[in-house]
């Protein structure tokens, strides 16, 4: 069966590529604000703050990373909107859900403190 | 006319006679099919409800789920099977137009989904490329798919394709193309949103094209008298008129329903984003 052959090596180079593709991927702007989060423990989400995975910003490690690299959409995705979506749910003041613009934008207050 | 609405076939059964031009669809048929083409929305606001992202990302939503609903009933309205079951050649182009108008209706849903979401949001741009997550690499294939099957099947004898290899093809990637649209909306997992609506989701996916398979089965089982649930004499049956016109117009006000439905149950919820409301500015108009 060459057909078969060839969707296997078609189909293992999409997979490479893929993979390349995301570690290449430029990181997109997140407009986040520890004001709006002032209610959160930090190590809810500095999580390298007491396990060992080490000191650096939190995109920049998930981005190099090796471990995570090919995880940063999913993770952050994740993690970010799965409370927004709890807190939603309860009827409290929430982030943003799915929209994307409303965190990848740039600008809001976090620029003006820390860059 | 034909004589064949009449005529006999070769195996003895009798067929349901029609009226040549019509085709008729027994009434508790028809609202399976509905039924069909609804429940991924009724899933939508039953508990737990997904909260609200603004009017034009849950109608974008909504034409999405829509076009999920239709894609599942196509295999329901698939003449090849119901040829066994009534129904004249002329009677069964009524069934052949509602397949594809259902299927024009699913890529113009599909085409909406994907483009409206690009136009309102263009960080959705980054969900078409091939570093897209999987749920999103899915839906572009199940698209794609979608698209070789509609090209295929309207140009077939053109592309000089042999019906039987056509037709394994055809049911192949119909297959593979409702299996990656299920994919994309379970994996994303925003709507259909527990373990619950998710199990019932995949066999709302999985039921009409078993019973379809079930079906074609069963004919070579049994031969086609023997499927009596189908025969028209013993209930109400709907007509369906062979013309294009007819399927179109019933595509458009399953259109006009899945608005009002998406404004009166799907989307309201009473506000629960709180009052943080997005405010899209820059660092400097920001206050
Ligand atoms: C909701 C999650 C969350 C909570 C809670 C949180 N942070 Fe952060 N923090 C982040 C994220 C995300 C970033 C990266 C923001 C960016 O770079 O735009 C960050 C960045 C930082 C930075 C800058 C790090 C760098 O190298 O860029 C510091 C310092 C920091 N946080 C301290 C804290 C402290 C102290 C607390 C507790 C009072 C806290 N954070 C609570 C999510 C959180
Ligand atoms: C120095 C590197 C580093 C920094 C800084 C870092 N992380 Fe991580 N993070 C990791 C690694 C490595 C893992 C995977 C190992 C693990 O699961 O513990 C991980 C895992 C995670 C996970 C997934 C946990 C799970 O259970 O699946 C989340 C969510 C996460 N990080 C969020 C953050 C956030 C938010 C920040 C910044 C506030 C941050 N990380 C900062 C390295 C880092
Ligand atoms: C533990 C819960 C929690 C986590 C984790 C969390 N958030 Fe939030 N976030 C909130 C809450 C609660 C608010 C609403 C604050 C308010 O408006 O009072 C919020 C608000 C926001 C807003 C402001 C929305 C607006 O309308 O101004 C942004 C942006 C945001 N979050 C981004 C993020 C990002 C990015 C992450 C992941 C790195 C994240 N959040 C993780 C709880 C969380
Ligand atoms: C709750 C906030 C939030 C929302 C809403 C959100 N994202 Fe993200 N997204 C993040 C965070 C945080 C990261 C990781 C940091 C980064 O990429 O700068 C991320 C990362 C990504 C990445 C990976 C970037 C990379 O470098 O590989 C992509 C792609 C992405 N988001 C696309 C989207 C799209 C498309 C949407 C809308 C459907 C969306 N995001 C909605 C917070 C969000």
């Amino acid at each position: 069966m060459r057909i078969v052959l060839v969707i296997t090596l078609i189909a293992i180079s999409v997979i490479g590529y893929r993979a390349t593709m995301i570690r290449n991927a430029a990181l997109l702007p997140v407009a986040f604000e520890h004001l709006d989060h002032s209610d959160e423990a930090c190590i809810t989400c500095h999580h390298n703050y007491i396990d060992d995975t080490g000191y650096d910003s939190c995109y920049s490690c998930h981005k190099h990373d090796p471990t995570v690299a090919l995880e940063i959409e999913s993770m952050f995705h994740d993690f970010c909107r799965t409370c927004h979506i709890e807190k939603a749910q309860l009827g409290e003041a929430s982030g943003p859900l799915r929209v994307c613009a409303e965190c990848h934008h740039e600008g809001g207050r976090r620029s003006q403190n820390l860059n | 006319m034909t004589t064949e609405s009449t005529a006999r076939p070769s195996d003895g059964s009798v067929r349901t006679p029609s009226v040549p031009g019509e085709y008729q669809l027994p009434v508790h048929f028809g609202v399976v099919v509905l039924c069909t083409i609804t429940l991924p929305l009724v899933l939508w606001f039953i508990y737990p409800k997904a909260p609200q992202n603004g009017w034009g990302w849950d109608l974008l939503m909504g034409t999405g789920m829509l076009g999920a609903g239709m894609m599942l009933a196509l295999p329901l309205v698939a003449p090849r099977v119901w040829v066994y079951y009534g129904g004249d050649a002329q009677a069964l182009r009524s069934l052949l137009n509602l397949h594809r108008d259902v299927n024009y209706a699913v890529l113009v849903l599909v085409l909406i989904h994907i483009v409206g979401l690009v136009v309102i949001d263009r960080t959705t741009i980054e969900y078409l490329k091939l570093s897209a997550p999987l749920s999103m690499l899915a839906a572009t294939v199940a698209s794609l798919l979608l698209l070789v099957i509609t090209l295929t099947s309207r140009y077939r004898t053109a592309l000089r394709l042999r019906y039987p290899s056509w037709h394994a093809w055809h049911v192949g990637m119909s297959v593979l193309a409702m299996t990656f649209m299920a994919f994309h909306i379970v994996d994303a997992g925003y709507y259909v949103n527990s373990p619950v609506k998710k199990a019932v989701f995949i066999v709302l996916v999985a039921g009409p094209s078993l019973v379809t398979f079930g079906l074609s089965r069963w004919h070579r089982k049994f031969g086609s008298a023997t499927w009596r649930g189908l025969d028209s004499r013993s209930q109400p049956v709907l007509q369906l008129p062979a013309t294009r016109g007819f399927s179109v117009r019933l595509v458009v006000l399953l259109g006009v329903f899945w608005l009002l439905w998406m404004i009166c149950f799907s989307i309201p919820d009473g506000g629960s984003r709180g009052d943080a409301q997005v405010t899209l500015c820059r660092a400097s108009e920001c206050e």
